[in-house]
């Protein structure tokens, strides 16, 4: 029996519920309502407790028959989420994104991104109710990579860093040149800085000391641009009686650089 | 969204009941029958009902309501 043919069965033993659509319905067993059930745009609510065991069994039925057929019973709040994610997936700015990342990051990364993506929209959006809760949640299945990522896609690094530092690099080894450099980012993020267009030279030294003094021995420094490249390169060579080794790694318009400090 | 059917989380009950699934005293998704038996998520971990996003047909699979679980079953849903 098909849902139609239930939604005919069941309401029409209650004259006062109007039956007006019966076109692609949605079905929602919903407790909450006060009648049997109910159709209004499209969706039949149906209250199981209101109704006859007979009824009740009909319902299970179809359930069970439509899950065979590869239906998926989804709660409510988690179908109105799913909505959310799948609404902004589809915006252009984000579509761009993912199609980036698809086939350059670790797999098990990805809905890590994607979880974090949708984060940011929600906080772009002002909808910072349920921010922290979905942060919370995101850090629990991936512990401090989950939260460095969600991090550095809040602070937008995945557009103002990662993609350029993709572009910056050439040759074959493109990929596995960002892989290593996007894997140190996401594993060590509070142990990097990241040089950009409005960091000066003092700027740079005055975080590289402050992040010293918090007793971080070792610090990920990273630039785009020959500008960047510059004011990493003076710095590092300033302070460099402080320190007790330095490893780079120059591309052409890109520069990564690990400092030990003594 | 296409091939789904909804329910409220206070719908919860009757639902996991169809799948002789009930809810044990700490809010545990249980085998009706076997109630010291919590039911597995997707995510290879125990389930709590209030947590429970999804049921998916394959032996019988549970989904929970995490951000990162309803990316993933974004996926499966058009």
């Amino acid at each position: 029996m098909g849902l139609v043919d239930i939604a005919k069965k069941i309401l029409s033993k209650f004259p006062g519920i109007k039956i007006s659509v019966l076109e692609n319905l949605h079905l929602e067993i919903n407790t909450t309502i006060n009648q049997p059930g109910a159709i209004t745009n499209n969706m039949l609510k149906i209250n199981p407790t209101k109704l006859s065991e007979e009824d009740r069994e009909e319902i299970r039925g179809f359930i069970r028959s439509e899950l065979e057929n590869g239906a998926t019973l989804l709660e409510t709040s988690s179908e109105e989420m799913i909505g959310q994610i799948k609404k902004e997936e589809s915006t252009e700015e984000t579509e761009r994104l993912l199609n980036f990342l698809r086939d350059k990051i670790p797999s098990q990364d990805l809905s890590v991104w994607r979880a974090s993506l949708y984060l940011r929209s929600l906080y772009r959006a002002n909808k910072k109710e349920n921010v922290q809760e979905i942060k919370d949640q995101i850090i629990e299945r991936y512990g401090d990579r989950g939260r460095n990522i969600a991090n550095l896609c809040s602070a937008n690094y995945l557009e103002d860093f990662f993609i350029p530092l993709y572009d910056s690099y050439s040759g074959e080894a493109k990929k596995e040149a960002f892989v290593e450099t996007y894997d140190d980012i996401v594993t060590n993020h509070p142990f990097s800085i990241f040089v950009n267009a409005q960091m000066t030279k003092s700027g740079l030294e005055e975080e590289i000391v402050s992040r010293k003094k918090y007793g971080i021995k070792l610090l990920n420094i990273h630039g785009i641009g020959k500008s960047n490249i510059k004011i990493i390169n003076e710095v590092i060579t300033k302070i460099e009686d402080e320190l007790e080794s330095v490893s780079m790694k120059k591309e052409v318009n890109s520069i990564s650089v690990k400092i030990l400090f003594k | 969204m296409e091939n789904t059917i909804s329910f409220t989380q206070d719908a919860k009950p009757f639902i996991l009941d169809i799948f002789n699934k009930s809810i044990d005293k700490e809010g545990f998704v249980v085998e009706k029958d076997n109630p010291q038996k919590r039911v597995i998520a997707l995510d290879g971990e125990t389930v709590k009902a209030k947590e429970l996003a999804a049921i998916k047909k394959g032996s019988l699979v549970f989904v929970k309501s995490d951000v990162i679980s309803l990316v993933e079953l974004a996926d499966t849903i058009k």
